[in-house]
Formats: C-alpha cells, sequence, structure tokens
C-alpha cells in the first residue's frame, strides 16, 4: 500500500542500481535502457493499480470521485509521474464501469478523463508556489466543474454530478495525507495518515467490487485480509478501525438498497471480527485467525444465506493463509510505524538509547579536547630554573652596580670569586629579612674585600627591594596564566560529569510511567518570613519552590555573602543553577558539585552563597537535605525536634565540595524548618540561638508551620535592636493529601519588602512580562 | 573594630578586636590585603580572635576571603589564634574549621606555621 519503495524487494533492487552506478527510483527522470524501464515500472506499477479501482469506484452506483481525487491528491503533492500513473489507471477504470452502471453514473464514460484534466491543474497550480491542500482544491473544483459540463452536455442527473463534484474536493483533500507517502522515506505514521490511508484502501475496494471468480469476491477476500492484517500489526485497536473502516466502504458498494442484507452484515462483521483478531493476535498469526472466524460466526445471525456465510468463512481461510506466508520481519517493520504499538516503543526507547549513547560520547569527547588543552595551558614546572635565573639577575646588577671598573674587581671575583657570590647570597638574605641593609651587617669577608661597601650594601638593598617588588608582578602573572588551564580542567571536568550523568537522568518510558503511577500522597504547606536589615536594600538570601512532576518538590534556600543587590545577585544564581539541574534530572550531590565547580571557574571575585536544599517525596514523606555552608534546618516529627547541620564550607571554595545527603522519613503533620543565619544571628542575645529556634519549633502546638513562622516573626520583630543580615525562615509542613485545604500553591509571605523591592514591584506588575515571571518568582 | 598587625618571619599576625560582621568585614578585608601585598615573603596568616566576640556570614565570607588568597597566592596555612566558644562554634559551623586551624597561643600558631602544613 505504501510507496513500494519501502519494501526489501524495491531495496534490493536500488542497491542494484546503485551498483551499476544508475539512479535509483525518484520521481525525477531516469538514466537510460533497462533500468530506466524498471524504475519507470517501479514508479507507476502501484498508483496505476490504486488508480484503476478508484476510477470505477462507484457509491451506491451512481457516485464516482475517487479517481480524479486520488490523481489530484498525488499531483498536489508534487509526485506527478505517480499521479499521471494512477490517471491512466483511472482512465481505464472509468471505462470498465460496469455496463450495468452506465445508466445510473451520469456523464460516464465521457467523464473519464477527468482525473488526468485534474491531475494538470494541481500541478499547474503546485508550480505557481500555491500549498498542496489549495493545488489539490484546484484540481478537485476545476475536475467537478467539468463533470458538470459534461453531464449538462450529454445529459444525466446534473444533481448527482454536483454531488460526485462535492465528493471529489471532500476526497481530494481527504487522501492528500496518504498521497504523501508515496515516494518518501519509510517513516513512523501519524494518525491522520493512518486514517487517510484507511480511507484510500476503503475506497479502493469498492472500485474491486464485481472482480472475482466463482463466487469468490475479490473485496471481500481483501477486506478480510486486511482486517487480520491490520490486527496483527496493532492489536485489536487498529483491527476493529479497519474492520469499521472497510466495512463502510462494502456497505457503500451496493446498489439496490432494499438488499442491503451482505452490505450490512460485512458492516457489523468486519469491526468485530476485526477486534476479536486483535485479541487474537497476543497469541501470534493462528490467534488472529481464530478470533476472525470467531467474529463471522459470532454475528452469523446477521448473515444473509447460509452460501455467504460459507465464502465469507473460506475468505477468512484464504486470508489466513496468505497471512501466514508473511514474514514475521515484515509484520515488525510494519508495526514499528504504526504508533502506539509496543514495537514502535521499543525503536522509540532504542533511538533514545542510541541518541543519549551518542550525546554521551560527544560530550566526552568535548571533555578529552577540554582536558587536553588544559594541559596545553598549563605552564611547565621551572621553578628550580626561575630560582637560578634570579639569582644570576640578582649578582649580575650588584656587579653592574658597584663591582664593574673597580680596582678590587679581579681580587673580589677571580680569587675569592666563590666567596664574594656566596657572601652576596648572605647579604640578599639579610635584606630581605630586614627590609633595609646597613654596611656593619654585610658578611664579614666581604666587608674585609670590598673598598665600597656603603655604596655595595646600598646597591645590594636596592636590588632586592627591585626584586622583589619584580617576582611579586611575576607571581601575579603566573597566578593569572594558572587560571586558564585550571578553568579548562574545571570546563572538562563539568562536562565528563554531565557526561556520566546522562543514562541516569534519562529514565526509559517504561520506568518513567512506574514511577508516575504512584500517586502522591501528601500536599505540602509553605509558609515564609523574609527580612531585610535596610528597607532601601534587596534581600540577599533567595528561595525557591521548585516542583519537579508528579509528587516531588524542592525547597532551594541560598545565602549570599553579606547583604544588598550583590548578595541577592551571588544566591539567586546559586538557586537558579540548582534549579536548572534538578529540573534536568540531575541528583543532588551532582548538581552542588556542578555548581561549586562553576563558581570556581570565575575570577577571585570574594562573593560567596551557601546552599541548602530539600527535596520531598510527596508519595512517601522522604525528605533529602543537602547543605552547603548553610545554617542548620530543624525538622519536628511527632514532638520531637531534630537539628540538621553540616559544617561544610559554601560553593565556590575548595575544589571539592564536602556534602552529604541527609535523608528523613516524615509522616503528616511534621515540619521542616530552613533558615538563614540571619534568623540565628537575630537570636544571639538568648545565648545559644541554635538552641532557643529549636525549642520555638518545639513549642509549637498543634503543629504548624504557619505558626512556627508567626512565632518567629514576633520574636523578630520584639527585639530591641533591629536585624543586621538578612533574614529568611522557610517553614513547610506534611498533609495527608486532600485532608485538609491546600496552600501550597503560593507561600505565604510574611514579607516586609523594602521600599525599592515595592516600588520595582508595582513597576513590574505593570509590565507586560510581569505574568510571565509571576509564576516563576511566586515564591520571592 | 580595631586592627593590628605584626610581620614574624613568613607569617602575619593579625589582631582583630571587636565584631567582625557586615560593618566590619569590608575594613577588616582591606587591611589584611593591605599587609600581604606589602610582602610577597609571607605565606602564612594568623588570625588573632581573643577579642572578638562575634563573626557573622560577612565576616566568615571575608576570612574565606583571605584562605583563598593565602592558598593559591602563598600555597600558605590559615590559623586562628584562640577564638572564643560562640565564633569557634560560627567557625565549625561554616566549614571554616575544614580549612583552617586552631592555636591557643601565639607559640603554638607560629610553630604550626612553621610547620609549613600545606592546608588543603
Amino acid at each position: 500500500m505504501i510507496d513500494s519503495a519501502s519494501t526489501p524487494l524495491a531495496r534490493g533492487r536500488v542497491a542494484w542500481l546503485r551498483r551499476r552506478g544508475r539512479r535509483g527510483p525518484t520521481d525525477g527522470a531516469p538514466d537510460n535502457g533497462g533500468p530506466r524501464l524498471m524504475t519507470a515500472i517501479h514508479l507507476w506499477w502501484l498508483p496505476a493499480l490504486i488508480g484503476f479501482a478508484l476510477g470505477r469506484a462507484a457509491v451506491f452506483g451512481v457516485l464516482v470521485p475517487f479517481g480524479s481525487a486520488f490523481c489530484v491528491a498525488l499531483a498536489a503533492q508534487g509526485r506527478a509521474r505517480r499521479a499521471a500513473a494512477a490517471a491512466m489507471g483511472a482512465l481505464i477504470g472509468g471505462w470498465t464501469i460496469p455496463s450495468s452502471l452506465w445508466a445510473s453514473v451520469p456523464g460516464t464514460p465521457w467523464t473519464a478523463p477527468l482525473p488526468l484534466v485534474g491531475m494538470i491543474v494541481a500541478l499547474a497550480a503546485l508550480k505557481r508556489r500555491r500549498g498542496a491542500g489549495l493545488a489539490a482544491a484546484a484540481g478537485a473544483w476545476v475536475a467537478g466543474a467539468l463533470r458538470l459540463g459534461i453531464v449538462a452536455l450529454v445529459g444525466g442527473d446534473l444533481l448527482a454530478a454536483g454531488v460526485t463534484a462535492a465528493a471529489e474536493l471532500a476526497a481530494a483533500i481527504a487522501l492528500l495525507p496518504a498521497a504523501g507517502l508515496f515516494g518518501a522515506r519509510p517513516a513512523p505514521l501519524r494518525h491522520g495518515q493512518i486514517v487517510s490511508l484507511l480511507a484510500l484502501t476503503g475506497f479502493s475496494l469498492i472500485g474491486l467490487e464485481g472482480i472475482g471468480w466463482q463466487g469468490f469476491a475479490l473485496a471481500s477476500f481483501l477486506a478480510r485480509a486486511l482486517v487480520l492484517l491490520a490486527s496483527l500489526v496493532g492489536g485489536p485497536g487498529f483491527g476493529a478501525a479497519a474492520g469499521a473502516g472497510l466495512g463502510i466502504a462494502t456497505f457503500l458498494t451496493e446498489v439496490p438498497l432494499a438488499a442491503f442484507t451482505r452490505p450490512v452484515w460485512a458492516a457489523a462483521v468486519l469491526p468485530a471480527a476485526g477486534l476479536l483478531a486483535g485479541l487474537g493476535a497476543l497469541g501470534g498469526k493462528p490467534g488472529a485467525a481464530a478470533g476472525l472466524l470467531v467474529g463471522h460466526l459470532l454475528l452469523t445471525p446477521l448473515a444473509g444465506t447460509g452460501l455467504e456465510i460459507g465464502t465469507a468463512i473460506f475468505e477468512c481461510l484464504v486470508a489466513a493463509g496468505c497471512l501466514a506466508l508473511v514474514p514475521n520481519a515484515a509484520l515488525r517493520r510494519w508495526a514499528e510505524r504504526l504508533p502506539g504499538t509496543p514495537e514502535r516503543e521499543r525503536l522509540h526507547r532504542e533511538g533514545e538509547r542510541e541518541a543519549r549513547a551518542r550525546a554521551e560520547e560527544q560530550l566526552q569527547r568535548v571533555a578529552a579536547v577540554f582536558a587536553e588543552l588544559s594541559q596545553t595551558f598549563t605552564p611547565q614546572d621551572g621553578a628550580g630554573q626561575e630560582q637560578e635565573k634570579a639569582t644570576d639577575r640578582y649578582v649580575a646588577r650588584v656587579i653592574d652596580a658597584v663591582c664593574r671598573g673597580c680596582s678590587q674587581y679581579r681580587l673580589c671575583w677571580e680569587r675569592h670569586g666563590y666567596e664574594t657570590f656566596r657572601d652576596l647570597l648572605d647579604a640578599a638574605a639579610a635584606a630581605g629579612r630586614e627590609g633595609q641593609l646597613s654596611m656593619h651587617v654585610l658578611p664579614s669577608g666581604l666587608r674585609q674585600r670590598c673598598i665600597k661597601p656603603p655604596q655595595l650594601a646600598k646597591a645590594v638593598a636596592r636590588v632586592v627591594d627591585a626584586m622583589r617588588v619584580e617576582a611579586y608582578w611575576r607571581t601575579r602573572l603566573e597566578a593569572s596564566r594558572e587560571l586558564v588551564p585550571r578553568q579548562l580542567a574545571g570546563i572538562a571536568s563539568i562536562i565528563a560529569g554531565v557526561a556520566d550523568q546522562m543514562e541516569r537522568i534519562a529514565l526509559p518510558a517504561a520506568a518513567a510511567a512506574e514511577e508516575q503511577s504512584w500517586a502522591p500522597r501528601y500536599d505540602v504547606d509553605v509558609s515564609v518570613l523574609q527580612t531585610t536589615p535596610d528597607p532601601d536594600s534587596v534581600s540577599g538570601d533567595c528561595f525557591r519552590r521548585v516542583d519537579l512532576g508528579p509528587g516531588k518538590v524542592a525547597f532551594l534556600l541560598s545565602d549570599g555573602m553579606g547583604t544588598g543587590p550583590r548578595a541577592a545577585a551571588e544566591s539567586e544564581a546559586a538557586v537558579a543553577m540548582l534549579q536548572r539541574f534538578l529540573e534536568a534530572g540531575f541528583d543532588l550531590e551532582f548538581a552542588v558539585n556542578t555548581i561549586n565547580s562553576v563558581l570556581l571557574l570565575r575570577s577571585s571575585d570574594e562573593t560567596y552563597a551557601t546552599l541548602d536544599a530539600c527535596l520531598v517525596d510527596l508519595t512517601d514523606g522522604t525528605v533529602q537535605m543537602l547543605k552547603v555552608g548553610a545554617a542548620p534546618s530543624f525538622v519536628r516529627r511527632g514532638q520531637e525536634v531534630e537539628v540538621v547541620r553540616a559544617a561544610n564550607l559554601p560553593v565556590g571554595i575548595l575544589t571539592r565540595v564536602d556534602t552529604e545527603v541527609v535523608t528523613r522519613r516524615l509522616e503528616a503533620g511534621d515540619i521542616v524548618v530552613m533558615v538563614t543565619d540571619g534568623a540565628l544571628a537575630a537570636c544571639r542575645a538568648r545565648g545559644d540561638r541554635e538552641e532557643a529556634l529549636r525549642r520555638t519549633v518545639e513549642r509549637v502546638d498543634p503543629p504548624d508551620a504557619q505558626r512556627v513562622v508567626d512565632l518567629l516573626s514576633a520574636r523578630l520583630r520584639s527585639r530591641a535592636n533591629p536585624a543586621e543580615d538578612d533574614i529568611t525562615v522557610v517553614a513547610f509542613q506534611l498533609a495527608e493529601r486532600g485532608r485538609r485545604p491546600q496552600r501550597q500553591a503560593e507561600p505565604r509571605l510574611h514579607w516586609r519588602p523594602s521600599r525599592r523591592q515595592a516600588r520595582r514591584t508595582v513597576a513590574d506588575a505593570e509590565s507586560p512580562a510581569a505574568k510571565e515571571s509571576a509564576g516563576r518568582s511566586a515564591s520571592q | 573594630m580595631h586592627l593590628e598587625a605584626r610581620r614574624m618571619g613568613d607569617s602575619l599576625i593579625v589582631r582583630l578586636k571587636g565584631e567582625l560582621d557586615l560593618h566590619s568585614a569590608e575594613a577588616f578585608r582591606a587591611f589584611v590585603r593591605e599587609q600581604l601585598a606589602a610582602s610577597d615573603r609571607i605565606r602564612n596568616l594568623i588570625l588573632d580572635l581573643r577579642a572578638v566576640p562575634f563573626i557573622d556570614s560577612s565576616g566568615v565570607g571575608a576570612i574565606l576571603g583571605r584562605y583563598k588568597e593565602i592558598r593559591e597566592g602563598r600555597a600558605g596555612r590559615l590559623i586562628a589564634l584562640g577564638p572564643r566558644v560562640p565564633v569557634r562554634r560560627v567557625l565549625a559551623m561554616s566549614g571554616l574549621l575544614r580549612v583552617m586551624d586552631i592555636a591557643e597561643t601565639q607559640q603554638e600558631a607560629l610553630a604550626m606555621a612553621k610547620e609549613g602544613k600545606r592546608v588543603p
């Protein structure tokens, strides 16, 4: 049914043609000789056959719209040669309409060439850069208008001709997706294409009505074979759909409306048989054949005569026999092109896996390139040589300044050369240690030999000082040169880490579906308190709630060093990076380590940010907590309050972050309180601040996240001295899903916004982008 | 905050008096930078915290900056001298004790510096 270029036979032929250095089957002109003939055959035989069937397909023995519709659709899709072949087939088909129908089909046989006309018009429209739909409509419209004209000229039912013209237009549009498959590379089918193909098959079967031998009808046999095929490759759904489509087609064939018995039976039995065949297909070809037969037997009461039943059963058996000859590999290949089939899923998974492996390999290559670059830029270790050179430079400069031209030069540097050299090094050490040098602290040997000790002491001090400055700047320069390889090595390590995680982050579709099948058991209720010491500044803390698909939510809190916009930028950058990593499916530890590597690559700006992350699984109440330089958190389970702390440095300081993920299983009513160190500092007048906060969390009865925040808010307001650092308190509480009002859509903000932030908020709210960003930063 | 610096060998001893917080962190940072820039022979930094009652996150950040400078620029060592219990707790909580040592006396601090063991 699809372009035969996709069949193994055709591929073999193409390969044969290519081996001989000639072009394969395309719509373009073939080269020459024998292959040209073969290519031409390959191009036209299937469209011609279909065109023939469609050209003689008469709905209710009156309407013949499909021949021209198919040719027009092929032409509109740019398949000119195939359209021409189909038009020839339709022409022949139009002339071979059974003579009994000539009277009822208006304009026969004069309307037979109309497919050719429609095709030419569609091609012309396409050449004028019209779209496929418009070209098809133009072709069908012209063919329909001509049909009306011909019928008006030769005499006939003008109403029927008008209905045919309208059906021509509709069918041309409906057949466009199927026409696009001719000559196209094999690819997974979309639903529209499947429906269109089904319509094309049904219309073709109408045209085959009347062709048979000894009571064996070709159309009836093909309908059963196709239903069986659809059941085998697509399962019960496809089987039933194919049965329904082909059953309706069978229903449309017969002329005498009073004798609807056989078409009605066929229309009813084919969907049921397709469904049962699809169910039976689980047992392979024998099962599908058995399902088809059972479907027919179950609906025998609707059938006409025993002969019809016997014929139908015979056709089923022949169809099953034919299908038995089709190799399973071919069936699998067809199944891979249908949506929703296990074969398609498997192919999809394999494709994903291959793409992932390729991406991983590519990333590893990129990482290797960066590692190589890092090696290239790494300065060679020449510390010893550099020291030697520095000593030589020092001595040379002292000689130039004092000894050159001195009458004692030969005594000092020839007779006592080694001693002088050693004494000068000692003098340099003394100058370096003391910062200055007088002639009295020169080594005694030098004092005895040198006739200009004051000048020598001054020269040594000056040269040492100059070289110290030079060394300082050299060190700075080398440090900046070392920054490049270090950054390249860091990038290499980040990319390699991402490549390693590729396999893990992309769960197979089945596993992901399985994960999602667990419905969340809990809701989470969040309350947030944020204050800034300076009402005119922004908070340096950043809190964000991130929903990570069904049943998972993350609470991310960062404290930028200091206060104000710079701290805010730091904390927001850290939280944003962590959010992106978590949303991409990376685990917490990897995400934090990568952020650390990224921050290490920056310049030596003294800006750091802590990270405090809580990952909550709402299906079972598991909470994963990870802290990097962050203040302790408080976990209240029942009446007990546990302090979770981690003594590690903020991100961006060391090459490796010492992280530890703490996991706790919470129940409904349990609360987790995350704070920044501003909240701890605010309690400092009360002794052990951590213990004070722990007791506050413990005192709230009954446990309620909002009350925890209210209590802390009241405590901070009551303090005599205002807070000096940004304060953020986040309390979230698990609740049985649906047991209490869900409040997590918007975290409650007990925020005393600064005047600048308030002004900004008003301005933002009036901007068009405000609505877009509001959802992302609702928790800010 | 009151700041004093004294150089002993290849160690710089900085004595702090007062709270190291948001208000004083910048002054501390600038002071130590200036002292370190005066000589490239300084390898170790000893922070005398005996007279510091409180450190906040800005103070921790300032110390971290000095740690980076000492580690990366001079391959030296950072030592805290006699921090009080609350300050020690902040240093521990912020992870600083993973990269800096604590000495109770100046002699002990200088001895540690002389060992020349490089911090991680």
